[in-house]
């Protein structure tokens, strides 16, 4: 492909990048071997995030363009769960998905962004997005979703939580790339997803709250309940998770204070998070746990 | 780099910077139109494929090969032509570059299921950001559009 | 027609910004072939003032910026693309701000007492005692810091005989009544248009003038500017307006400013050249002025109010303009719908480095009104007193529409019921934790609209022919009416003159000959230009069988009558309940239902109407609960659009006389719903509320201190 440098960019800065090179492979075989040679290669899926940052951080030399990868835009249902390529658009999967995904993914897809974003957005770009995580990455992570890193030869899975370090750092080996995501199709009898504020990059302050559960005959078969602040910050009462799990419903007074107190007790919620934010984080929490019935 | 697509049905060859948005080299009009550069404010949206696009976030390298239609582009289009008339009935009369954006959700909408449902219209509309029209005049527009659409392709000798 | 070059404005980073020489000779030395960079001083244009009026006190390209985001330079290259990333990358340098002295303050007090009052009706007739003065601002938002002062809670003579108010205790009034004064300070933020069409100008001069091309309704000021720029007579400026769909006309100066623009770098690239806004930049197009409103009555011991004092705040931004206008509606708003015996107001519009604010719907008395409304809610309140039960008390009786308008929406919304069954709810609610549920209120406002504009500015013309074939032709000029707003003088035209509404064409195409009316901001297209074909049309009826045909009449579009003649004014009434749930849980304010009852005459056209009484409702809405930035420049942030959960709508539109001709309504739900939501909000919550936006952390931080 032919290409021409950006005029005089740099020159006037000081900086002098050129107009990147873009390579569109068709195939996972050979996407993989062109990231093994050269490794330094920015990997695009959909392109939507990386247009929306400024252009000096954007001033790649090589662009591996995955959007037209066969195998990664391919969904695959079995009984447990459903494997979803990762450049495979958020609008295409609400529209198939829609029937068989859980619904607090559903409504997570959704909340990608406008139509128009979500036709071109994909979720293995959402996962991979530096230091941000968007609602739909940690409502994933939320219901045990696993992703597959892959590097020619290599292949591994691991699950979404795992991802980021706690400082958000991607654990991505040099030539790897999101291959695909296994979303396990469990029966989520309650969930919710509260957003204040715009949970996008740039967006201000925000705070998502999630909430997941599924019951049973004799009370609570799995809980889970995450915070997003500002779109950087998870929390995640794990330990409360695991103490609800088997509890019958309704939940007595001293089983909803012991949450409560778990999720006061959090160092992040106590700093991060501003008054209100805590107001809505422990009222979002009472709420949730009143309608588990 | 240099991309060919078709605009409107005519193939058009424009040199491109990759890893800019493409509206910019979709037509004058698009590059002078500027953008919100998030896809909110719908002025840059077009059809790719039969899919509403903000070319705002598009990679001007995905153009390439691509099918791109504005709405000169779907005159005669009967499922447009009931969109516009629905527009016009509810009172949408005040969006200049945003109605595009707005007939398209439309057409999405309504291309996927003629009758939507409260939810699926709640999910198109919640994220419009134009001062132009307010939310429940959209989905009244799209379900009157909706409404139209199927009763004449009802009426349709089979 | 391709655009053959291409520029952008380079926006300043801060305050004092400035492209210095050096930078200058830096930048166009390594400016690649057919790149060009222009400050205003090339262009020939910072050293005056190159505007025309009402907006001339907006400098186009300063050398330095007064406000962060203000354009200084101006980047011409070959295409959008590259001269978008360019813009950004041209070094500009910190300097001092000019000196906030040299802004200009705009200021106007009077009184009005009850017999001037009664002869005209409105405190408008106080001849304006407007004055330039230099006065020192600080930050935009100083004057806005100041906290309410509570007003007292009880009218109980025995409970509390005078009540302080700033320190000083009002002395007891020499009728022998026992006064009570209570005192609000309201504020409201910036609103910005954000306007979601492209801004943008084609300029190609020729020998003795300049041929442009852009989208505008106010094609007058777009020549005369130009014509300054050029140094020509505004004959020699050829103006192609485009359509526009109608929100346009919120950007004011900017279709002049981008026109200057493009005309001065065409003059010296000797070709065409477009400049147009870019999406981040549309923050450019100013919005509705952030204000501080202290407004004291004094009441009687039966609630009557008997004087009000007003102190009214407004910031400008950086540059003023429309103040003239601002402050008669202002002055209008402060007490032309209600009896009140005394008034006593003092307004001033002051610059402040911030962005350039201007007129948005409502032009100044959306503010007021905002004030005025929650204030009298809060007295009705304090005379224990249903607020529309009291506001009909003090309505004047001179305009029946306001006393039925008030009775349609409460009777439309069961606000009585309501609004009685919330009070006792809230009270009871004192002793009660405020957390156990949803908490309900319901609110109420009414104001009044004045179409067109009131000073001397509003021109333009009106001509119907009819022909001997019974075809008649109407021209008018408006230059870019909706299509729907056409079929609507069609309509009134068809009407009037008996003819079947296809032999009536319109013809609207801008010429030079042409005077222009001013935009649609000031609702001319539905109240003023309808007015005037109704006075031509019946003309024409006289004349029809006595003369033959063709007969052609012309009327001259006047400035609107409001202000001298209250009774004969293009005005409206609307009267608006809101009712809202704060869910304590989250601090979110659910909107439930809004009651519009509106009188604007004749309807010519129902589904437009409504159309725009919703956007305007969803608009107000949003207003009130999120519309305000630290920094417009970040647009990307800011929320124009209302994102809750729908509430019911319900529009009454009051019945018209045969012979009311129609009168404006767009700024109908701006003038009431703000003031309804807030004091819905207030019932709801038990807190005195009287700033805008209402915000969740302001509401929980208040009742957490209490």
């Amino acid at each position: 492909m032919s290409s021409r440098g950006r005029p005089g960019v740099g020159r006037v800065s000081g900086g002098a990048p050129e107009t990147p090179e873009v390579i569109v492979p068709q195939s996972l075989g050979e996407a993989l071997q062109l990231l093994r040679h050269t490794t330094d290669r920015a990997v695009w899926a959909g392109g939507t995030w990386w247009l929306q940052q400024p252009e000096e951080s954007r001033r790649d030399r090589q662009i591996l363009a995955i959007h037209s990868v066969r195998e990664l835009r391919r969904v695959v249902r079995t009984g447990h769960h459903v494997e979803i390529g990762s450049t495979v658009p958020a609008g295409r999967l609400l529209g198939a998905g829609r029937r068989f995904l859980p619904a607090v993914a559903v409504e997570a897809i959704h909340r990608v962004g406008p139509p128009p974003i979500r036709n071109i957005a994909t979720l293995g770009g959402a996962l991979a997005i530096p230091g941000t995580t968007l609602p739909v990455t940690a409502v994933l992570q939320l219901i045990d979703t696993s992703i597959e890193l892959r590097r020619q030869g290599n292949s591994r899975w691991m699950p979404l939580g795992h991802f980021r370090d706690p400082t958000g750092v991607l654990r991505i080996d040099e030539g790897e790339i999101i291959t695909r995501l296994r979303i396990p199709l469990r029966t989520w009898t309650h969930w919710m997803i509260h957003t204040y504020g715009q949970p996008f990059p740039g967006g201000g302050p925000s705070l998502t709250l999630l909430g997941a559960a599924s019951m049973d005959k004799t009370g609570i078969d799995e809980f889970r309940f995450a915070l997003l602040i500002n779109g950087e910050r998870q929390i995640r009462l794990r330990t409360a998770e695991t103490d609800l799990v088997g509890k019958a419903v309704p939940l007595t007074e001293r089983d909803r204070r012991m949450i409560l107190g778990t999720l006061e007790d959090n160092l992040l919620f106590g700093s991060e998070l501003d008054d209100l934010g805590r107001w809505r984080a422990s009222n979002g929490l009472r709420g949730f746990l009143q309608k588990l019935q | 780099m240099e991309v060919t697509f078709h605009y409107n049905g005519r193939q058009k060859t424009v040199q491109v910077v990759p890893d800019t948005p493409a509206h910019e080299y979709l037509s004058d009009a698009h590059g002078r139109r500027g953008t919100c550069g998030d896809g909110s404010c719908l002025q840059c949206t077009v059809l790719m494929g039969s899919r509403v696009t903000a070319t705002c976030t598009l990679p001007a390298y995905r153009l390439q090969g691509a099918e791109i239609v504005d709405l000169s582009g779907l005159d005669g289009d009967p499922l447009y032509f009931d969109i516009r008339r629905a527009f016009e009935k509810i009172g949408i009369t005040r969006c200049g570059e945003a109605l595009q954006g707005l007939v398209f959700l439309a057409y999405q909408l309504l291309g996927e299921n003629p009758l939507p449902g409260d939810e699926e219209l709640r999910e198109y509309s919640r994220h419009m950001t134009t001062r132009c029209v307010s939310r429940d005049e959209f989905e009244r527009a799209v379900r009157l559009a909706g409404r139209i659409h199927k009763r004449k392709h009802r009426e349709l000798p089979r | 027609m391709a655009d053959k070059r291409v520029s952008r404005l380079i926006t300043a980073k801060g305050p004092g910004y400035e492209i210095t020489a050096e930078a200058i000779a830096e930048v166009r030395a390594v400016l690649p072939a057919g790149f060009r960079l222009y400050r205003g001083t090339d262009l020939g244009m910072s050293a005056s003032r190159a505007l025309a009026e009402p907006f001339n006190a907006i400098p186009v390209l300063p050398d330095r910026a007064r406000y962060r985001g203000e354009p200084i330079a101006v980047l011409v290259g070959p295409s959008w693309a590259e001269v978008d990333y360019l813009t950004d990358e041209v070094p500009q340098s910190p300097g001092e701000p000019p000196d906030p002295e040299s802004n200009p303050f705009w200021h106007d007090s009077g009184s009005t007492s009850a017999d001037s009052d009664a002869r005209h009706g409105a405190p408008s007739e106080v001849p304006a005692k407007a004055s330039l003065v230099a006065k020192d601002v600080g930050e935009a938002g100083d004057t806005r810091d100041a906290a309410a002062v509570a007003a007292p809670d009880t009218l109980d003579p025995s409970a509390q005989t005078d009540t302080e108010r700033n320190g000083e205790t009002e002395p007891t009034d020499t009728t022998g009544v026992t006064p009570h004064v209570a005192e609000g300070t309201y504020a409201t933020a910036l609103q910005l248009h954000i306007a979601d069409e492209a801004l943008w100008a084609r300029a190609e001069t020729v020998r003795k003038g300049a041929h442009v091309t852009l989208p505008t309704q106010w094609p007058a000021v777009v020549r005369s500017s130009v014509a300054r720029v050029l140094k020509v007579n505004a004959r020699s400026v050829a103006l192609e307006a485009q359509p526009t769909a109608g929100s346009r006309d919120a950007a004011l100066w900017m279709p002049a400013y981008l026109a200057v623009v493009a005309t001065a770098v065409a003059r010296i690239e000797k070709t065409t050249v477009t400049v147009a806004l870019r999406g981040d930049q549309r923050y450019l197009t100013g919005g509705r002025s952030p204000a501080k409103i202290v407004w004291s009555s004094r009441l009687d011991g039966e609630g009557v109010l008997m004087t009000n004092r007003v102190t009214i705040d407004v910031d400008l931004g950086a540059y003023p303009s429309l103040t003239e206008e601002t402050g008669r509606r202002v002055r209008r708003a402060l007490g032309s719908i209600y009896q009140v015996p005394e008034l006593e107001y003092a307004i001033s519009q002051y610059t402040s480095p911030a962005l350039p604010m201007g007129a948005m719907e409502g032009v100044g008395t959306a503010q007021v009104a905002f004030a005025r409304e929650v204030h009298y809610n809060r007295l009705a309140e304090l005379a224990q007193e249903d607020p529309v039960l009291w506001r009909r008390r003090h309505l004047r009786d001179d305009w029946p529409v306001l006393h039925e308008l008030l009775g349609s929406v409460a009777d439309e919304s069961d606000y009585h019921r309501r609004y009685a069954a919330n009070e006792l709810v809230r009270k009871r609610r004192i002793q009660l934790p405020r957390n156990s549920k949803a908490l309900r209120g319901i609110g109420c406002a009414v104001a009044e609209q004045i179409s067109g504009m009131t000073g001397d500015r509003e021109l333009g013309a009106v001509t119907v022919r009819l022909d001997p074939g019974g075809n008649a032709r109407l021209f008018c000029t408006l230059p870019t009416p909706t299509l729907r707003l056409i079929t609507a003088w069609r309509q009134l035209v068809a009407q009037e003159l008996s003819l079947e509404i296809e032999s009536v064409t319109v013809d609207t195409s801008y010429n030079t000959d042409q005077y222009d009316s001013g935009p649609r901001l000031f609702s001319r297209g539905a109240s003023v230009v309808p007015r005037a074909i109704q006075s031509v049309c019946q003309t024409i009826q006289k004349q029809r069988f006595r003369e033959p045909l063709p007969i052609q009449v012309r009327r001259t579009i006047r400035t609107s009558r409001a202000a001298r003649t209250p009774a004969h004014a293009l005005r409206s009434a609307g009267a608006a309940t809101v009712e809202a749930v704060l869910l304590p849980a989250s601090m979110e304010i659910d909107i439930k239902s809004v009651t519009l009852s509106v009188y604007a005459g004749r309807i010519l056209d129902r589904g437009s109407a409504e159309a725009e009484l919703r956007r305007g409702i969803y608009q107000a809405l949003n207003w009130t609960l999120y519309e305000a930035v630290q920094d417009p420049t970040d647009i990307g942030r800011y929320r124009t659009t209302f994102r809750g959960k729908p509430p019911r709508i319900r529009i009454v539109f009051g019945a018209a006389e045969r012979r009311d001709g129609p009168t404006g309504i767009g700024e109908l739900p701006f003038l009431t719903v703000p003031a309804a939501l807030t004091s819905a909000v207030s019932q709801a919550s038990g807190l005195y509320l009287d700033t805008l936006p209402v915000r969740p952390a302001t509401l929980l931080q208040m009742l957490q201190e209490e």
